[in-house]
């Protein structure tokens, strides 16, 4: 019965491998992007959070290393 | 460069940090309630708005929309303006935005205890909330976007990438979902039926836990754990593509919530291949928040705000690693339906979230007040305690899960069920349901611990409302090209807020449409069966009631297709069953047996008494009494709307049958009280015990040819 429902789609058989298509291609896009950011322009941005120096964040506990 | 000077909003900081730790005592209260209530059915007081039922709903409401919502709104507004450098947008979109949200709770509040529910889960709420709901969100995403055009800095830390996929994905979760027809004030009907219910339903609420319970509080992890350990997140490469492979892949998760269930085959298998490939995105981000902390592991020791996060990642790390095993089809065979699933959720809620929300709360309170935290040593035990807590909740569950999910399927010797009947099983796993009541009540006993750390707290302060700041203008730049030379091509990106925005977008809806339209266009292509009919205006009203006490928060309408469930319940479900039913009420948990096909089983003077006190007729019954449905009266003034509304979304009632409904309900009503009048049982036509044996006699039945409803 639920393969009735299935073969009434039409082609139904190229959703997943078009979506199989698509997650991949998504992913090596977004792969090959990440590693051609330079190394020290990724150093600056990870330590963003951290970049408090022109504002006054009062120290609860020391937590700064 | 001449610094602007301007300040950071702190207070409304301050006002959800107020709400996320009283909403949070408030859901967790509910809960613990409800964890007595289902091993002591006492607790349930016999009183409607007390009940399990509709108890659950408010708990789930509680702890994820008022107690995780107003900490991810506490955790975006500290650190959006920092991460942005810039006051939030609007202070008065700010305020309208924490005050709307405190009503949307507290009508849920109000209505989830009335019986006021659409039944769906985590999206119970009622029309006239669900607008409320779509246009705080509006004032939320304007509020946030705003700041992010106007920020002092150009990138957006990938925190702000969780926030932007949070907010768009959510907007479209629910929107999509709450597609309804209005009936009354209070009362809706999904336009989707049954199978396409169900698949819109959990496409929603498995994106619930990803888009509100997982991806803004990733967003807190990346900003929240470097600030703590004063470390860089350990991998900004890594921290990309978990972002982008994350959004992606969720929101394809949805169907392993129907596995064995009457949805198609194809939709199943997506789900169930997406939810496995979810573990690669999920462990990159636990590892990389995990190893953020390398070389400052000694600062754990000493920190009990890095304690909380720790435990908080690898809970995640567990949850997320499990998610995907109980989406292979052979465990899910075991697993669904049973308090497995009870564990698992409440790994991540309590584990995840819930320590996760502490370890900021203890972070933030003190610089909200300048001062220092009040008590460590308190700190300290309710980390403790909090733990203990989730093992004592989770470990009992795991057992009680495995116990049901295999009791239930034991064959003896000479292939017949070995335990036929539904409580013996129940009977095993009461102590485990009272161990979990322990375990939940000592992590609630943490959350007061932290509420009084943290008062003592502000009061050793003095609350800053607006932290002064500055930070250089961003100076506007030519507009770059997109390409990939120089490694631009992400810069071209994500200097866009809105450019990402509806990036992300397309990303989340891939999914979505590829997933959902297929299984609308079955609609003209489900088998229909020629036996299948629409409900009576009786039975109507006989489902509205069973959904009003949240009946399906205890009872599947779902047989699966193993012998084990046949042999105790009846036929398999059929997809062409459930063309009608608005909405679909097929349940995710069987803590009492599966009604599907109920109709026709029992008399109908036992469902009267069985209503009335469960143990007269299942001894050892851990279900509540129902004793006002014997007296209350069926509202009948709602039946034409009802009619027609239902007709409207596909349900063919001839024309102009609202005139005849009440007639026929009638009719259907004196016929039921006729026959238990001979079981020496009075009652009229327009009680509501009479409605809701109509719709149990009903369930199921269609396929059974020639089939008669038991005298």
């Amino acid at each position: 019965m639920i393969s009735e429902v299935l073969s009434s789609i039409h082609n139904v058989e190229v959703y997943p491998i078009v979506t199989m298509l698509l997650f991949i291609a998504a992913f090596v896009g977004v792969v090959i992007w990440t590693f051609r950011l330079r190394k020290h322009e990724v150093a600056r941005l990870s330590r963003l959070p951290l970049d408090d120096s022109l504002t006054s964040d009062t120290q609860g506990e020391q937590t700064h290393g | 460069m001449q610094p602007e000077t301007f300040s950071y909003d702190n207070k409304i900081v301050r006002y959800f940090t107020y709400a996320t730790i009283v909403w949070g005592a408030v859901g967790m209260l509910v809960g613990v309630i409800a964890a007595f209530q289902i091993f002591l059915p006492a607790a349930n007081h016999g009183l409607p708005w007390l009940t399990f039922g509709r108890l659950r709903p408010l708990h789930t409401n509680a702890v994820i929309f008022a107690f995780v919502g107003n900490g991810i709104f506490m955790g975006v507004y500290y650190s959006l303006q920092r991460l942005c450098k810039a006051r939030m947008f609007s202070d008065t979109l700010s305020y309208l935005h924490f005050w709307g949200w405190q009503l949307i709770i507290l009508l849920a509040a109000i209505t989830l205890p009335l019986g006021l529910t659409t039944s769906k889960e985590y999206a119970e709420l009622e029309w006239p909330i669900d607008i409320l709901i779509a246009v705080v969100w509006v004032i939320f995403a304007i509020n946030m976007f705003g700041t992010i055009i106007r920020r002092r800095e150009r990138h957006m830390y990938v925190a702000i990438w969780f926030y932007i996929a949070t907010v768009v994905t959510v907007a479209l979760l629910h929107i999509v979902n709450s597609i309804e027809i209005p009936v009354s004030l209070f009362k809706s009907y999904p336009v989707y039926a049954g199978v396409q219910d169900a698949l819109v339903q959990w496409w929603y609420g498995h994106n619930a836990v990803a888009f509100f319970l997982t991806t803004p509080y990733l967003g807190l992890m990346y900003y929240f754990i470097p600030k703590m350990s004063g470390r860089p997140v350990f991998s900004y490469r890594l921290s990309i593509i978990h972002f982008w492979a994350l959004i992606f892949i969720y929101i394809w998760a949805g169907p392993h919530h129907l596995l064995y269930t009457a949805l198609p085959d194809w939709a199943q298998s997506l789900g169930t291949v997406f939810s496995i490939m979810l573990i690669a995105p999920s462990w990159g981000g636990m590892i990389n928040g995990l190893l953020t902390l390398r070389g400052a592991w000694d600062k754990v020791r000493e920190d009990p705000t890095l304690k909380f996060m720790v435990v908080a990642v690898t809970a995640y790390g567990m949850a997320t690693f499990e998610g995907p095993m109980l989406s292979i089809k052979s465990v899910n065979a075991i697993s669904h339906y049973t308090s497995w699933t009870i564990a698992h959720v409440h790994v991540g809620a309590l584990g995840w979230n819930g320590l996760l929300t502490f370890g900021v709360l203890y972070w933030l309170i003190p610089r909200l007040f300048s001062t220092q935290l009040h008590s460590r040593k308190l700190a300290n035990a309710h980390f403790w305690i909090s733990t203990l807590g989730i093992v004592f909740y989770a470990v009992p569950m795991y057992f009680a899960g495995w116990t049901e999910g295999l009791l239930w399927k034991q064959f003896n010797d000479v292939g017949m069920l070995q335990y036929p009947n539904f409580l013996e099983i129940v009977a095993q796993i009461t102590p485990m349901y009272a161990i979990r009541a322990f375990g939940g009540t000592l992590y609630l006993i943490g959350v007061f611990i932290m509420g009084y750390n943290l008062i003592k707290t502000a009061r050793s302060g003095k609350a800053v409302d607006n932290e002064p700041a500055q930070a250089p203008a961003l100076v506007p730049h030519v507009e770059e090209k997109f390409n990939l030379k120089d490694g631009y091509g992400h810069r071209w990106l994500e200097s866009k807020p809105v450019r990402f925005m509806l990036l992300s977008l397309v990303a989340v809806a891939i999914g979505g449409l590829v997933e959902i339209i297929p299984t609308f266009l079955v609609k003209s292509n489900i088998p229909t069966i020629a036996a299948v009919n629409p409900y009576t205006p009786l039975e109507i009203e006989g489902r509205d009631i069973y959904i009003r006490e949240g009946c399906n928060n205890c009872h599947s309408q779902m047989v699966r297709p193993f012998r084990s469930e046949t042999e105790r319940y009846g036929e398999y479900s059929k997809v062409g069953e459930f063309v009608y039913d608005h909405p679909f009420l097929w349940g995710s948990k069987r803590t009492g047996p599966d009604l599907h096909r109920v109709g026709g089983k029992y008399p109908d003077a036992w469902h009267y008494q069985h209503m009335e006190d469960p143990t007269s007729m299942s001894p050892g019954s851990i279900m509540p009494p129902y004793p006002w449905l014997l007296t209350a009266k069926v509202n009948t003034a709602h039946i034409k709307s009802k009619i027609s509304a239902l007709r409207s979304i596909g349900v063919p009632y001839a024309a102009g049958y609202e005139e005849q409904a009440l007639t026929d309900m009638q009719q259907q009503g004196n016929a039921i009280a006729k026959r238990l009048e001979e079981s020496k049982i009075v009652v009229n036509w327009d009680d509501e015990i009479v409605a809701l044996i109509a719709y149990l006699q009903r369930l199921g039945t269609d396929i059974k040819v020639g089939a008669q409803a038991a005298p």
